[in-house]
C-alpha cells in the first residue's frame, strides 16, 4: 500500500505552461506530470521544444506564463535560499557534457561538492571515485582534462559530476546522441541500473528510440506546443496523430524492435 | 548490557567482548556527511580491534552515505575486523554499488616537486619561446606566399570580408584613435610648455609637438590602440572558430583559412592603419591647437602658420611609412595566435593575452629598429 502512494507520487508538475521567444510561440498551455522513481523519456520532433521545456524546468529559461512545481515547490515563487537548495537537489546532463575545461574530471565532479559542502580533501577524493566508478569511468580518467577523453567518456565523466550532489531527479537532454551503438546502449543500461540502485527520477529528452525502448517507464510526445499524450510506449504506439504514427511506425522504429 | 562509550546522533559505539559493536542511525546522507566524517577518527579509537557494524538504525542513505559506511568499515579492517550486519533491504543495492573501494588515485593534474618548476619552467619557457619563433616565421612565411598569391591573382581576393574587417577595425576605431589622440596631443603642448617656458622658449612647443606627434606618437598610440583592440578581437574571432571546428569545416571544403580567414584581416589593416594614423596626426594637431590656444594664447592661424614653417613633410612621412608594418605584426600575430587555439576556453584566453602582449612588444621592437634606420641614412 506504501508502494502505490511512492509510485504515483509526483515530483515534477507542470502546468498550463507558455513559452514564447517573441512572436515565437513555443509551448502554449503545456501539462505534464513526472512521478517519482520514474524514467520519463520526452520525443518531439526538432524544434518542438523539447530542450527548452528541460532549460524552463531547471529555471534556465523564464517562461511567460504557466507553473512549474518540483517536490511540491512553485519554482516561480522560491528565495533564493529555496532555489539554491532546490538546485542541490536535481543533477543535469547537458547535451555536450558542459564539463569544465580547466579542471579534471575528478575536479569537475567534486566541484558542485566544495560549493556546497564542507568536506575534507580525503572524502572528496573518496566521494569522487565512488562517483567515477558510478558512472562505468576507469579510474585512471580521474585526473584527466575532459578535452583528452572521448565523447563517451565525457558523457560518463559529466554523468558523475551530475551525481556529485546525490539528486534525486536527473535531467538528461539527448544523452546518447553522438554516442556510436554499443556506447549508447552501455550507457542506457547505465541510466537504468543507476536509477533503479538509486532511486532517481529520470527526467530524458531523446531522439533515439533504443533508448525509449529500453529504458523509458513512459513516454511523453510534445507536438502542437503541448503534450499530446503521456503514457507507457504500447499507448503511445495506439495514439492516433499523424506525426506519432510516423515517428513510431517508421522503418527505424521497427529497427529498435517496436512491434506496429 | 553493554556500556555506550561514544555516542552521538549518527554514530553509537557500545564496548563488548570479543567485539564492540558500532550502531549507524538516522540520516546518512550527504547533508549530514561532514559532520559524519569528522567524527570518523573518534569513533576508530573508541571501538576496539574487533567491531560490528550494525546498520539496523539507518533511517536515510544515499551513495554520500554509503561512501562513508564503506570508509569506516575498510578503516575499521586496517586495524582488526570488521563485520557488516543489520543492513535494510532497501539500503542493500546501494551498499553494492559503492561497495568496491576504488583504488587511490590521483585526482589533480600531475605536477613536479616544487624545486624542480622553476627548473622545468625555464627549461619549457626556452623550447617554446624556439619553437614559436619558427612556427611565427613559416606562419609569415604562408601568408606572404598567398599574400604575393593573390596579388598576382586579384580574383581571389575576398572583397565583401576585406571591407567588413575593414569597417570593423579601421570605421569604428576612429572615435577612440582620435579621442587619444587629441589628447595626447593636448597634454604634450599643456606640458612641454610649462617646461619650456623655463627657458623662454615656449613657442618651440610647437616644434615639439610636431616632431614628436608626427613621428612617433601618432602611429604609435594608433598601433597600440590597435593591437590592444583589434588583435584580441583577431585571435578570439579564429580561435572560437577553431574551438567549434571551423576550420577544419573549412579545410575540408577545400577553402584556405590563410585565404579566408588571414588574409582580408591583414589586408584590411594593412590600408586602414596608415589612414588611421593620419587621422590620429591631425587629430593630435588639433589637441595641440586648442591647447595652445587656450593656454599660450597662440591663436589657430598662427599656430597653422609657423607649423608649415618649421615641419618637414619628412616628419610626416617617416610616421606614416611605419604605419603597414607595423599593421602586418598585429595582424600576422593576432590570427597566427588564433589558429594555435586548441582544445579549450582556458587556451583562447591566454592566446588572446599573448597575442595582444607580443604585438605590443614587436611594434615597439620595430619602432626601434625603424628610429635606428632613419637616424643613420638622415631623414
Amino acid at each position: 500500500m506504501d508502494d502505490t502512494v511512492q509510485t504515483d507520487d509526483v515530483i515534477i508538475r507542470v502546468r498550463g505552461l507558455v513559452n514564447a521567444f517573441g512572436s515565437h510561440v513555443v509551448h502554449k498551455g503545456l501539462d505534464l506530470d513526472v512521478k517519482r522513481g520514474e524514467i520519463l523519456g520526452v520525443v518531439g520532433g526538432s524544434g518542438a521544444g523539447k530542450s527548452v521545456l528541460l532549460r524552463t524546468i531547471i529555471g534556465l529559461n523564464r517562461q511567460v506564463a504557466g507553473q512549474i512545481e518540483i517536490n511540491d515547490i512553485d519554482q516561480n515563487y522560491m528565495t533564493a535560499d529555496e532555489a539554491q537548495l532546490s538546485r542541490r537537489h536535481w543533477g543535469v546532463l547537458f547535451q555536450d557534457g558542459a564539463l569544465f575545461s580547466a579542471l579534471t574530471v575528478a575536479q569537475n565532479v567534486m566541484a558542485p561538492m566544495r560549493e556546497h559542502y564542507n568536506f575534507s580533501q580525503n572524502l572528496l577524493e573518496d566521494l569522487a571515485s565512488s562517483k567515477i566508478s558510478m558512472a562505468g569511468l576507469p579510474l585512471d580518467a580521474a585526473n584527466k582534462f575532459p578535452a583528452d577523453l572521448s565523447g563517451g567518456m565525457r558523457k560518463r565523466a559529466a554523468l558523475a559530476r551530475s551525481l556529485a550532489l546525490d539528486p534525486e531527479i536527473l535531467f538528461l537532454d539527448e544523452p546518447t546522441a553522438g554516442l556510436d551503438p554499443i556506447g549508447a546502449a552501455a550507457f542506457d543500461g547505465l541510466v537504468k541500473n543507476l536509477s533503479k540502485s538509486l532511486g532517481l527520477t529520470v527526467f530524458l529528452v531523446t531522439h533515439d528510440l533504443d533508448t525509449l525502448v529500453r529504458v523509458c517507464d513512459r513516454i511523453a510526445v510534445l507536438g502542437d506546443k503541448k503534450m499530446l499524450i503521456t503514457a507507457p510506449l504500447e499507448e503511445v504506439q495506439q495514439y492516433d496523430h499523424p506525426w506519432v504514427q510516423e515517428y513510431f511506425g517508421g522503418p527505424r522504429a521497427r529497427a529498435a524492435g517496436i512491434k506496429e | 548490557m553493554a556500556e555506550a562509550i561514544h555516542r552521538n546522533e549518527f554514530i553509537c559505539v557500545e564496548s563488548g567482548t570479543p567485539s564492540s559493536i558500532v550502531h549507524f542511525s538516522g540520516a546518512w546522507i550527504i547533508d549530514n556527511a561532514a559532520a559524519i566524517d569528522a567524527d570518523m577518527s573518534n569513533t576508530l579509537l573508541k571501538a576496539g580491534d574487533q567491531v560490528v557494524i550494525d546498520c539496523s538504525g539507518l533511517e536515510q542513505l544515499d551513495t554520500t552515505g554509503a561512501v562513508l559506511i564503506r570508509r569506516f568499515a575498510s578503516r575499521f579492517e586496517d586495524k582488526g575486523v570488521a563485520l557488516l550486519t543489520g543492513v535494510k533491504a532497501e539500503h542493500k543495492h546501494l551498499l553494492d554499488v559503492v561497495a568496491a573501494k576504488p583504488a587511490p588515485v590521483e585526482t589533480e593534474p600531475e605536477t613536479l616537486p616544487w624545486y624542480l618548476i622553476p627548473v622545468a619552467e625555464a627549461g619549457h619557457g626556452f623550447m617554446n619561446a624556439t619553437a614559436s619563433i619558427t612556427r611565427l616565421i613559416s606562419f609569415i612565411g604562408l601568408v606572404l606566399i598567398r599574400l604575393f598569391g593573390t596579388l598576382l591573382a586579384p580574383g581571389r581576393i575576398r572583397f565583401i570580408p576585406l571591407v567588413h574587417q575593414m569597417d570593423a577595425v579601421g570605421v569604428k576605431a576612429m572615435g577612440i584613435v582620435g579621442l587619444i589622440s587629441f589628447l595626447i596631443g593636448a597634454v604634450m603642448v599643456n606640458q612641454g610648455s610649462i617646461q619650456l617656458a623655463k627657458f623662454g622658449a615656449d613657442v618651440f612647443v610647437i616644434d615639439m609637438l610636431g616632431i614628436i606627434h608626427l613621428r612617433e606618437m601618432g602611429v604609435l598610440l594608433t598601433s597600440i590602440i590597435i593591437a590592444g583592440r583589434s588583435g584580441s578581437a583577431f585571435t578570439a574571432q579564429i580561435g572560437s572558430m577553431k574551438l567549434h571546428e571551423e576550420v577544419d569545416a573549412m579545410k575540408t571544403l577545400g577553402m584556405n583559412p590563410i585565404d579566408v580567414l588571414v588574409l582580408p584581416r591583414l589586408m584590411a589593416l594593412m590600408i586602414t592603419l596608415p589612414l588611421l594614423t593620419f587621422y590620429a596626426d591631425m587629430m593630435g594637431i588639433a589637441g595641440g591647437i586648442a591647447m595652445a590656444w587656450a593656454q599660450l594664447d597662440i591663436s589657430p592661424g598662427n599656430f597653422l602658420v609657423y607649423f608649415r614653417d618649421v615641419i618637414e613633410f619628412e616628419h610626416f612621412i617617416v610616421g606614416i611609412i611605419k604605419a603597414p608594418f607595423f599593421a602586418a605584426v598585429i595582424s600576422a600575430c593576432g590570427c597566427y595566435q588564433g589558429l594555435r587555439v586548441a582544445s579549450s576556453a582556458d587556451v583562447l584566453g591566454a592566446r588572446t593575452t599573448k597575442s595582444v602582449v607580443t604585438s605590443i612588444f614587436l611594434v615597439i621592437v620595430l619602432d626601434a629598429l625603424f628610429a635606428i634606420f632613419f637616424t643613420s641614412v638622415g631623414i
